[in-house]
Formats: structure tokens, C-alpha cells, sequence
């Protein structure tokens, strides 16, 4: 009973994993706020975090693949695996100048 | 961590060669000028972004101006690192400013001092276009006619 107890969480541990997510500008007035958590599948690539937003949140497809993403100031590329306790920021295509 | 939108970050590094500013005060261009001139140098390019009221048929009443603070200037920092590998820049000083913007205000003032005037000229334009591409700043235009939308570049 124990063991099968501790065998559930080690599993659900490696199967899943949670990221803070910051968002800025057009992107946070479609999600209404600054900053949420989400729970993705351990393994998750940047492009597959980019899918799972747009299904949490549907306002958000209007930006769909020209999200862009950082993590510790740095661009993230689709194929970038995302891990668990990431603090991500997540915007649309700049517009700066 | 909170941004800090509501005052000036400054940093200087280098020995005071280059100057970075994220404000929502008002951009003096003559301080941009003044702070890059060098006797070591005989060409100062200024480039200013300025609010434009008309874009083709729609008038603009104000800009509002959105920054990921850390990460811009992180980013500017590399960008200007990455001018200075290409051309041989003395100084660079660069304000942007966030917050709202009328017709006319200068968004983004860059100054370069370099030794002769061909590198400042491509050093600027290149460093103004990669700042288009990849530091996180946004800008929504609010219209005229009440309207309001963010610009992004492929719209």
C-alpha cells in the first residue's frame, strides 16, 4: 500500500511538470492577466508549451506560432526543451523603436 | 521581480562607453549627441524614432509604449556588444521610453560616435534594425476615431 503510494507520486512527478509564465503586451490583455502557472508533460518542447497556452487560453490563438519565449533573458528556439520549475516569458512579435 | 517602469534604468559600463536608458521621462537628443562626442572621433550619428500622427490614412492621438524590462536591456546590451564586433564604435548612448507617447515625441534616440562617418552610418542602421527584431518592447497605437491595436511587425 505504502509502496504503491510512493510509486504513484514518483510517477506523477516525472510525467508532468509546472512553469511560471510571464506575458506582456497583447498577449496579457487576451489572457487577462500577467503572470499564471501551467502544467505541461515532462519532455515538453518550447513549440508544444506554445500549443498547450493556446488550448489553455483560446484568445490567444490570434498569435498562435509567432509566439516568442525566454527563459533567464534569453530566447528560447521551438525545439528547446522546456523543464520543470521554468519561469518563462511568453509575448507576441515586438514592436519597440 | 517586479519592473521598474516607473523611473529610468541606467547602467554604464565600459568606462562610461556606453549608456543605456529605459524611461518614461521625455529623450533630450542633444544629451544623446553631447554625451558620445570624442576627439578620438570625427562622425556622431544620431538616429531618433519619433511618433508619427499619420499612417496612411488613419491618425494616431498616442502610442502606448510596453517593455519587458530585464530582458530589453539585456538584449540592447548584446545588440550593441554585437555592433561594436562589426564596426569600431567609441561611444554608444541609447534611450527608449515606455509609457505614453504623443505625435511627435521621440520613442528611441540612438547616438554613435565612431572615427569616421561611413561605419557610423551602417553601425546605427544596423543596430536600429536588430533592435526592431528582437528587444522586447510593444507599442499599441491608440487612434484617432477611439480605436486602439497593437502594432506587430508583420501586420
Amino acid at each position: 500500500m505504502t509502496a504503491c503510494f510512493a510509486g504513484r507520486i514518483s510517477e506523477s512527478m516525472t510525467d508532468s511538470i509546472q512553469v511560471m509564465v510571464r506575458c506582456f503586451a497583447g498577449l496579457k490583455e487576451k489572457i487577462g492577466k500577467p503572470e499564471f502557472s501551467l502544467v505541461l508533460p515532462s519532455g515538453c518542447s518550447c513549440a508544444a508549451f506554445k500549443e498547450q497556452l493556446v488550448a489553455s487560453w483560446p484568445e490567444a490563438a490570434v498569435y498562435s506560432s509567432r509566439l516568442l519565449v525566454a527563459r533567464n533573458g534569453s530566447y528560447l528556439n521551438d525545439s528547446d526543451l522546456i523543464h520543470d520549475r521554468d519561469e518563462l516569458a511568453c509575448f507576441p512579435p515586438v514592436s519597440g523603436g | 521581480m517586479p519592473s521598474k517602469t516607473d523611473s529610468s534604468t541606467e547602467n554604464d559600463n565600459d568606462d562610461g562607453q556606453i549608456q543605456l536608458r529605459i524611461t518614461r521621462e521625455p529623450i533630450d537628443d542633444a544629451d544623446l549627441t553631447k554625451s558620445v562626442r570624442s576627439n578620438r572621433c570625427g562622425a556622431v550619428v544620431l538616429f531618433l524614432g519619433t511618433v508619427r500622427e499619420i499612417t496612411g490614412e488613419k491618425k494616431t492621438a498616442s502610442l502606448e509604449y510596453e517593455a519587458y524590462e530585464e530582458m530589453a536591456m539585456t538584449e540592447l546590451r548584446r545588440l550593441i556588444e554585437l555592433t561594436r564586433q562589426k564596426w569600431p564604435v567609441e561611444k554608444v548612448s541609447l534611450a527608449h521610453r515606455v509609457g505614453h507617447l504623443d505625435p511627435g515625441d521621440i520613442a528611441i534616440g540612438i547616438a554613435i560616435s565612431t572615427p569616421h562617418r561611413q561605419e557610423g552610418f551602417e553601425a546605427a542602421r544596423f543596430l536600429m534594425d536588430r533592435i526592431k527584431e528582437t528587444v522586447p518592447i510593444w507599442k499599441k497605437e491608440n487612434w484617432a476615431d477611439g480605436s486602439a491595436d497593437w502594432v506587430h511587425p508583420e501586420d
